[in-house]
């Protein structure tokens, strides 16, 4: 055979081609697997470059202090603002000046408060003058900020990095901290969009951020201009007006072109996934970046997110910290928000965020691999584990948390348990029988009719593999999650099984002795549907705790004392129990079920006494 | 004539004990520390009216003519670290009682406050020095003593519950000494108040105050000898009061209190009102 240049040249190229090929799919394949190198490894080392702050590894931060102020920064009054001298000494070795004083508004009462420094001026830490170091208090998990921002970053949002950080006052270890980046126009300029541009923050306090119309007289008072020091809220005004004046048909046009319409959709989609509430009127920021001459949204302030769930009925501050747990609010949650409105009814932009929400959840794939599937699961599992493993051992040492009656595995846990839930629920809302539609939401939650009664059965009935992964069962057109099961027997097969729920009724049948007001409100009913073999299960059975009017909680309020009992038929059996109060799931391993059995479950507390 | 000489000169008397007493109305040592750099207004006006006297031996008896007084106080406090608050003060007086006619500034009160407890606020103590202003300190209807005094105390606030919470009650109280350069004598200053939170609308309080003298210094040589005691006074007082929240920064106040015992005191029944303000920079 004649081999002429052009035959050769056309070789050559298709070799190069299917080699590029191999390493494209081969990188998607690293990425999936590997939710810790989502980032491009040079990404990592370029932003480690630019801030000195690691992803990875936890840093330490040397702070000194006279030894009464050292003693009285956490002890003082909780409402006093003083602050003290302090110095930190870089890793250069060089001693950097400053005052440090407590921050945060309700988190101040906690033993241990979130601090601020501000160094004098032209002195650095890390390139920023400002550090904050943030408690966690109120996230016994110390996590939920952690992995809401590493799924900004992941989808190239600008946001500021963040690192745990040890820290030490006068030698004396102080506990871990959370160092997030001082969000700053450099930070800005890291992304490309310049440190000259128009920058807004919504007050903490007003909760009027929020682009609604009779907020527009009190802008000044709902908003802070970061950048430029000076009072031109112009930008703001015009932007509301806009935001007002543009039918939501229209609404996609207007957004290409004045906004980054990824950082919305961004923020919506976060804001949904983690059951952000805490949003939309405050809890963000703006930044209008004169290079592109658009506006990025920054998302803000997820501590109170992964199922936490404000109390109405409860007073301060117990209506903030409590252990009720939500998943099922659906994607219009929050305050009422025109930007928010017009992006998910407009069309165009509906579309956008649900093909968003489908390759996050690993439904379908609508962007880049490193994102997709971010919050499956099995994704979630590995990624909360692997932190808190990193977390453990340091909370030991930690002289407010070691002594602390939170329950580290159980905060975990429910971290994972409301990411099994929500991904069930979203998962049924866009793909289901009933998608979500925004037409029918509601916008403003005064205008949410009362709730209804919550006496019902929920039914599902749905195959299970033998993956060796908790299959979540949730009831279709609820989305409304009744059980999850993994099958531990060594079969391989799937299973079919039905699962029902009698939601909020006392038991009928109950264990001897027992009073079924003192149970938990609530009948679980699982079947195994699939002939001839029976199998070995992993159960999770939900019961709720929304807020302390809606609960199956019963006459007993102690959760930890539930236990499990299950019929069989013709007798009851007392199994072993694991509860978590925080994400009120209560589990169960190793149980068998033969086919067509239907096993009947209930929970009373551990003593017969009522 | 000697009689008219004689009931001029008590009006006189009283209505210059009035100026004294009154010119001290506000209160004595606060427990409430300030932030760091935060700052507190406050500004009060006082009306006081009384046609009755305690006499030397706190016997109560009419006088001729029935008083009637305006004071205007203002103090500002500025927290100069986490330890220490600066304070300073000013009163002015605009009074009348019969014929006698009084307009003028008070004393400047230049002081320092610190914490008694360096966790907790509420529990402090402060020292205050008293510097007359340029008003003429041999008149008998002068709104100061026109001496140079010095005042040391303590004070304490007891809350129930944290402050934003609702119908909780707190008591605050405090004594200290004052000092003065010569006559007048020196004396005793104390205070009790209780206030009672109700819901987010305000706050209900009532307080007694004492300041009681020590009768240690000799008899300020002047025009009438029988004014011997004018410096030289005792009074408990009663009030009673209301206040609010304007908004996030701004609050006022409106009481009312009547001498309840006294001994060299005009009998005055005084209704105040004030307003303050604090903010940070």
């Amino acid at each position: 055979m004649k081999l002429s240049i052009d035959f050769i040249c056309r070789a050559a190229g298709i070799v190069m081609l299917s080699r590029v090929l191999v390493l494209f799919f081969l990188s998607m394949a690293v990425h999936a697997d590997e939710p810790w190198t989502t980032e491009k490894a040079s990404m990592v080392n370029s932003t480690e470059k630019k801030t000195g702050l690691s992803r990875t590894s936890i840093g330490t931060l040397h702070l000194n202090m006279r030894p009464i102020d050292a003693d009285v920064l956490f002890r003082k009054d909780p409402h006093d603002t003083s602050s003290f001298a302090v110095s930190i000494v870089d890793d250069a070795g060089k001693t950097l000046k400053g005052r440090i004083k407590v921050s945060g508004s309700f988190t101040r009462r906690f033993p241990k408060k979130s601090i601020f420094i501000k160094l004098e001026n032209g002195q650095q830490w890390k390139g920023q003058q400002k550090v904050s170091l943030d408690a966690m208090a109120t996230d016994g998990s110390m996590q939920r900020e952690w992995l809401a921002w590493q799924l900004v970053h992941a989808l190239g949002v600008p946001g500021p990095e963040l690192q745990y950080m040890r820290v030490y006052i006068n030698n004396r270890y102080s506990g871990l901290f959370m160092h997030t980046e001082w969000l700053d126009t450099g930070v800005m300029a890291r992304y490309g969009l310049g440190a000259d541009g128009q920058f807004f923050h919504p007050s903490d306090s007003k909760f009027c951020g929020d682009f609604l119309s009779h907020h527009k007289k009190t802008l000044k008072d709902c908003w802070f201009k970061l950048s430029p020091r000076d009072k031109d809220f112009s930008p703001l005004q015009v932007l509301m007006d806009d935001i007002a004046q543009t039918p939501v048909k229209e609404f996609h046009e207007y957004l290409e072109m004045h906004f980054d319409v990824d950082s919305v959709i961004n923020w919506l989609a976060l804001n949904v996934l983690t059951s952000n509430g805490d949003t939309y009127n405050k809890n963000y920021f703006l930044y209008r970046s004169a290079i592109t001459g658009k506006w990025v949204v920054i998302p803000w302030d997820y501590d109170l997110s992964f199922g936490r769930n404000w109390d109405a009925y409860l007073p301060f501050p117990e209506n903030i910290l409590n252990d009720n747990f939500q998943y099922f609010y659906p994607p219009e949650l929050g305050a009422p928000n025109p930007l928010k409105e017009k992006t998910l009814r407009n069309p165009v932009l509906n579309q956008l965020f649900t093909e968003r929400m489908l390759h996050l959840l690993g439904e379908k794939r609508h962007g880049a691999a490193a994102t997709f599937g971010w919050f499956s699961p099995k994704a979630m599992r590995e990624r909360i584990d692997r932190t808190a493993i990193r977390l453990q051992p340091e909370r030991i040492d930690d002289p407010y948390l070691k002594d602390s009656a939170i329950d580290f595995s159980q905060e975990t846990e429910s971290l994972w348990h409301y990411v099994q839930r929500r991904h069930a629920y979203l998962r049924e809302i866009f793909t289901g029988a009933v998608p979500w539609n925004p037409e029918l939401a509601i916008w403003n939650p005064a205008d949410a009719p009362p709730r209804p009664a919550l006496s019902v059965s929920l039914f599902a009935s749905q195959q299970v593999s033998a993956n060796g992964q908790y299959a979540t069962i949730a009831a279709p057109a609820y989305g409304y999650l009744l059980a999850a099961i993994k099958l531990k027997d060594n079969n391989g097969e799937a299973a079919k099984f039905n699962v029902e729920s009698a939601i909020n009724h006392t038991p009928t049948v109950f264990p001897p002795g027992y009073d079924p007001a003192s149970c938990i409100q609530r009948s679980w009913f699982i079947t195994l549907r699939t002939p001839f073999k029976s199998r070995v299960m992993d159960l999770q059975l939900d019961y709720l705790q929304e807020d302390s009017q809606r609960q199956e909680l019963g006459s007993v309020r102690s959760e930890q004392n539930f236990t499990l009992w299950v019929l069989d038929g013709q007798r009851w059996h007392k199994i072993e129990t694991h509860v978590n109060p925080l994400s009120n799931v209560i589990s169960t391993q190793n149980m068998t079920i033969h086919p067509s059995q239907m096993l009947r479950f209930v929970a009373c507390p551990e003593s017969t006494e009522s | 004539m000697q009689r008219l000489v004689c009931s001029t000169y008590f009006k006189q008397v009283l209505f210059g004990v009035t100026m004294l007493t009154c010119a001290t109305i506000v209160q004595a040592a606060s427990p409430w520390m300030r932030s760091e750099a935060e700052r507190f207004y406050w500004a009060g006006i006082t009306y006081s009216t009384g046609d009755q006297r305690w006499d030397d031996k706190s016997n109560q008896k009419k006088v001729d003519c029935r008083n009637s007084d305006w004071y205007m106080h203002q103090k500002i406090e500025y927290g100069y670290s986490y330890y220490y608050t600066l304070i300073a003060g000013l009163s002015a007086a605009s009074a009348n009682c019969g014929d006698d006619r009084l307009t003028g500034v008070g004393d400047l009160t230049l002081g320092i406050r610190g914490r008694l407890d360096k966790y907790r606020n509420g529990k402090s103590w402060e020292i205050t020095t008293i510097i007359p202003t340029g008003y003429e300190r041999d008149n008998s209807s002068r709104p100061g003593n026109g001496r140079f005094g010095i005042e040391a105390g303590v004070a304490w606030l007891f809350k129930e519950e944290e402050r934003e919470l609702v119908n909780s009650w707190s008591w605050q109280g405090g004594v200290a000494i004052r000092l003065w350069q010569g006559p007048p004598a020196d004396q005793f200053l104390s205070y009790l108040s209780v206030q009672h939170r109700i819901a987010a609308v305000g706050k209900i309080g009532m307080r007694i105050s004492g300041d009681f003298s020590f009768r240690n210094e000799s008899p300020e040589k002047i025009k009438f000898e029988n004014r011997t005691r004018l410096t030289d006074f005792d009074k408990v007082r009663a009030a009673v009061s209301w206040s609010s929240r304007i908004s996030a920064r701004w609050s006022w106040q409106a009481n009312v209190g009547h001498v309840l015992w006294g001994r060299n005191v005009t009998d005055n029944l005084t209704v105040g009102l004030n307003i303050s303000h604090d903010w940070s920079q």
